[in-house]
């Protein structure tokens, strides 16, 4: 069946399916939506479908930039689309009505620009990835040696980036005295309501000082935390919909877990977020660290330890008992180091988090979890250990975390297979060679990496609590090695039994 | 001997006492919120003035935070007196202050603070509530979303905040035809009287857009520069007030013997003679303000977290070592001194000299916590608009990036010993967790734009050179970055 306004009906009686309960004729744009991607689809937009069953004036309006894809596929099925959760108990499929139609802004700048300035519009929301906001990622600040930057300011009257469209649209809005507006990034990056707050008064002063001080006064820019993995639909995922019955051209695949947190921050009115699911916060900072901290520091964690002992998908991995209970001891020990946060229940989000690795259908990769491992332990693990260390706080599932990395280090699983570390930086540097060479003594890797601090690598226990992991991992292999997390030093223990 | 009325004359013995009748001494000032720096300040201005014979002018103190009760209920059974112990180098001296008359807890009874501020006896309004009691946003405007702001401005019958009380208070005043109270900020704040001014006009245009033209055109709101260092009463101070003075005191408070306050001359409904007790009454606060806000309280803020990362938990102690020294005077003089303006009669040199002389002062040993608390609210003021001046005029920022590096190196709740630490400042939740992801580079801090407004973070050089800096001091440690600066 081909998906359409006229087919919901029909739609709705298939098995496993939910539509829209609302009049999608009765809807009205609100929002502007820019970067209509595979993220958005599955998160921002299934959001928005939530709060259209009790108000109908946040329909949203997309501007896609330069494709014409997602349009092309969409329009013919009025903008509707499936989102096919999957769980480890089974899948379910919704319709989503919130997406209004795409505008592509190559084609029709104009109309882009006007879908822009519209009155009625009272939130942008934008997922362009990192790269689509025109910054310098090691300061946050707008780059202006960047090619497309340049281009834009060069010709400010036909802008082809996301901040050039929104400068000149503010500027638009300006004259016209159109309402004040929230402008909301939704993209996986730090801080990224600072971010685009930066590029959007960096470009505007271009145009005119005027033009900054009206966007300080009118414009806000909340800062958001969003997760959800949306995976590239395959074209599996298409004739899977079609076994379904239902004849979609871009379906999109997800899990069933999804979360949004929101800085409280609006110029005017906006949806009631509370009221489907997201957080409205004060700040997202905190939960920007539980994530990091707890999801990124597991998942860095499992890629090594499932890595090593042979497996290629997480949800495999997450089979084996201790791997699981190696896992929740992380994020126990990982979550002792997250400041509260009103209203979230560390253990629920960690039951949470364990569903999600468990999920067969979301087929991650370990060797992608583990990759860059030089760039990402200092804030997913180090830190950690050092603030549970400070503050007297369990470690030693950290602890074992950052032996697995050493022990994975070295490009190998235990059956001898070769690993792709995917770490540039590792081998480039000679890290890799050294970890070859350590013999089960982590200290010339910690050392020779630089990013564990003097005082920890000069605490006696802790040192010989990672040696022992380390010692344990080479001698036992990963999986007994985490059985044994507790265990006394080898010595002591053949001392022990040899008195025995 | 136990403090009070009757004892006066016993103590006198070893501490100067209240020499006029305080039973005949009207109160015409009221007082929010009273704390350790009021009762080393203000009051012993006062204090003066009533020795000299002025009878209108007593104070009554309030207190404003819940946990005030404590304290003003242990100045209560001493008959609202205490003991100011002034310490220089050299000696120690004991003055028992007599010009608080009465004391309120405001939130046991708002009522009656209410009342008292009908009374048409009080003339001046003063407030030392500390920046984070003002409520206001990072335009300096009322922050209408904080929640005890929220509470006044729907209920200003028992109010929560001073913004509240004033606004309250002046209200009545009007209603009834009486004539209006000054309001006094002798906070550390930018143009601190302009700013009360502004807070309570926005205030007062909530409730009734009348009372705030009639607050514009008939209340006054001079500015003022205070100062005088007063670290937190310890058990220490309580126990050598007794066993050198002999003196029981409950709450007394210490101070260096430095004083000073100068006052914009603007009182709508009379003042006391303030120049009689030795206040500069000047027509232009400003000058006074930027040099001691910024040569003061920004080096109190550069040199906090500093010590606190090499270990120092005492100024003087700091102050002794000579990297913290250095890099003081040369915070001072580098980044500081170009963007002060001239002061009639002020030789900056001396001043500065006089600065260090003060911190290294090991009879006033103040806390480096204590300095280091609220830096949320005081950096804003003291150490970035001079970042913004240099950058704009090509000064150095170079001493002003290492304080702002170290700060945001302590604010990630771990020192370099991997000791925790404790972080006061109403903005910690956000500060601590911001810290924590930005241990690399500053893009969560520098977005807190209540504290960084918009203008620095998007200053490209400005974020390299903290960046830079960030990562040295988290890879080296504060102790060779202090070299490095001071090579």
């Amino acid at each position: 069946m081909s998906i359409s306004n006229d087919t919901l009906d029909d739609l709705a009686d298939l098995p496993d399916v939910k539509t829209p309960q609302y009049d999608r004729s009765e809807v009205t744009p609100g929002i502007v939506h820019i970067g209509p991607s595979h993220f958005a689809r599955g998160h921002l937009f299934k959001y928005i479908d939530r709060i259209l069953h009790h108000d109908s004036q946040w329909g949203i309006r997309a501007i896609s930039l330069k494709s014409s894809n997602v349009r092309d596929a969409l329009e013919k099925q009025d903008y509707l689309y499936t989102i096919t959760e999957h769980t480890a108990a089974g899948k379910q499929r919704h319709v989503v009505g919130s997406l209004m139609n795409i505008t592509v802004a190559q084609e029709n700048p104009k109309t882009t620009l006007d879908v822009l300035c519209d009155p009625n519009i009272k939130l942008v929301t934008i997922t362009v990835t990192q790269k689509g906001y025109g910054h310098d990622p090691s300061t946050g600040t707008l780059d202006f040696e960047r090619d497309d930057i340049k281009q834009c300011l060069e010709s400010m009257d036909a802008p082809s980036t996301t901040v050039g469209y929104l400068v000149a649209a503010l500027e638009r809005r300006m004259q016209e005295g159109a309402p004040p507006l929230t402008i909301m990034s939704c993209d996986n990056m730090p801080s990224n309501g600072s971010i685009l707050r930066n590029v959007v008064l960096a470009y505007a002063a271009q145009k005119s000082s005027k033009l900054r001080r009206y966007i300080e006064s009118n414009i806000t820019f909340p800062s958001t935390m969003v997760d959800r993995i949306v995976p590239t639909t395959t074209e599996t995922d298409v004739f899977n919909a079609q076994s379904a019955g239902i004849s979609d051209e871009w379906p999109i695949i997800t899990e069933n877990f999804m979360q949004w947190a929101i800085e409280d921050n609006f110029a005017g009115q906006v949806p009631d977020f509370a009221s489907v699911g997201a957080t409205v916060c004060d700040y997202v900072e905190p939960f920007e660290l539980m994530k990091l901290r707890m999801l990124n520091g597991a998942h860095m964690a499992l890629g090594c330890v499932g890595g090593l002992a042979g497996y290629e998908f997480v949800d495999e991995a997450m089979k084996n008992p201790s791997i699981h209970s190696f896992v929740l001891g992380f994020m126990e020990e990982a979550s002792g180091t997250v400041p509260n946060i009103k209203g979230v229940d560390f253990a629920y989000y960690q039951d949470e988090l364990v569903k999600r690795l468990e999920n067969p259908y979301m087929k991650d990769e370990l060797v992608r979890l583990a990759r860059n491992g030089t760039q990402k332990i200092n804030g997913r693990v180090v830190d950690t250990l050092e603030d549970a260390k400070a503050n007297e706080k369990p470690y030693q599932h950290i602890a074992f975390a950052t032996a697995a990395w050493i022990q994975y280090l070295k490009g190998y699983d235990e059956e001898g297979n070769e690993i792709d570390i995917n770490d540039e930086n590792a081998v480039s540097s000679g890290l890799q060679q050294i970890a070859r060479n350590s013999n089960g003594n982590p200290q010339p890797v910690m050392t020779a990496s630089r990013l564990f601090d003097y005082h920890l690598m000069n605490d006696k226990h802790f040192m010989a609590d990672v040696t022992r992991h380390l010692q344990n991992i080479g001698q036992w292999g990963v999986i007994r090695a985490t059985e044994e997390i507790y265990s006394e030093p080898q010595q002591d223990r053949e001392a022990a039994y040899q008195k025995g | 001997m136990k403090l009070n009325q009757s004892n006066l004359a016993q103590i006198s013995q070893t501490a100067q006492i209240p020499e006029y009748d305080r039973s005949k001494i009207k109160c015409g000032i009221m007082h929010m919120s009273i704390g350790g720096f009021h009762r080393s300040h203000q009051a012993v201005y006062v204090d003066n003035l009533l020795s000299q014979g002025s009878k209108d002018w007593g104070i009554c103190a309030i207190g404003l935070m819940p946990q005030d009760q404590e304290n003003i209920q242990k100045l209560q059974a001493q008959g609202n007196l205490y003991t100011v112990l002034e310490r220089n180098s050299e000696s120690d001296v004991a003055r028992v202050v007599g010009s608080i008359i009465e004391t309120i807890h405001a939130p046991s009874s708002p009522q009656k603070v209410l009342e008292r501020l009908a009374d048409e006896d009080i003339r001046i309004l003063s407030l030392t509530v500390t920046e984070k009691g003002y409520c206001y946003d990072n335009k300096s405007n009322l922050d209408f979303e904080n929640a005890l702001i929220k509470q006044d401005l729907s209920d200003l019958t028992s109010p929560k905040t001073a913004l509240g009380y004033i606004v309250s208070g002046l209200k009545e005043r009007k209603d009834n035809n009486k004539v209006p109270f000054t309001v006094m900020s002798c906070d550390n704040l930018p143009g601190n009287g302009h700013l009360t001014r502004k807070l309570v006009l926005q205030f007062a245009d909530k409730i009734d857009s009348e009372l705030s033209t009639w607050v514009k055109e008939n209340v006054s709101f001079p500015n003022s520069m205070v100062d005088r260092i007063t670290p937190v009463t310890t058990d220490d101070i309580i126990q050598t007030i007794r066993t050198k003075f002999q003196i029981e005191d409950a709450w007394p408070v210490v101070c260096e013997d430095y004083i000073q306050w100068v006052l914009e001359d603007n009182f709508c409904n009379g003042r006391p003679e303030w120049e009689k007790a030795g206040v500069q009454l000047v027509e232009d606060v400003d000058p006074y303000e930027k040099m001691k806000v910024r040569l003061l309280n920004g080096s109190h803020s550069a040199l906090a977290y500093i010590s606190y990362l090499k270990g120092y938990r005492k100024v003087d102690e700091a102050m002794a070592d000579p990297l913290i020294r250095n890099f003081v005077r040369s915070y001072m003089d580098q980044d500081i001194t170009p963007t002060v303006p001239n002061v009639p009669g002020i030789n900056l040199e001396d001043y500065k000299d006089k600065l260090i002389e003060r911190f290294s002062n090991p009879a006033i040993s103040d806390q480096v916590q204590r300095l280091a608390e609220d830096g949320s609210q005081k950096i804003p003021n003291a150490i970035l608009p001079c970042i913004l001046h240099q950058l704009n005029n090509n000064g150095s920022t170079k001493f002003s990036i290492l304080a702002l590096a170290c700060w945001f190196r302590y604010l990630t709740a771990v020192d370099e010993e991997l000791k925790p630490i404790e972080i006061n400042d109403p903005l910690s939740a956000r500060l601590t967790a911001s810290a924590k992801l930005d241990k690399e580079a500053p893009i969560h801090l520098l977005g807190i734009e209540e504290i960084f407004g918009n203008k620095l973070p998007q200053n490209d050089n400005f974020v390299k050179s903290l960046s830079a800096c960030m990562h040295e001091v988290r890879r080296q440690g504060v102790e060779k970055c202090l070299q490095e600066a001071l090579k």
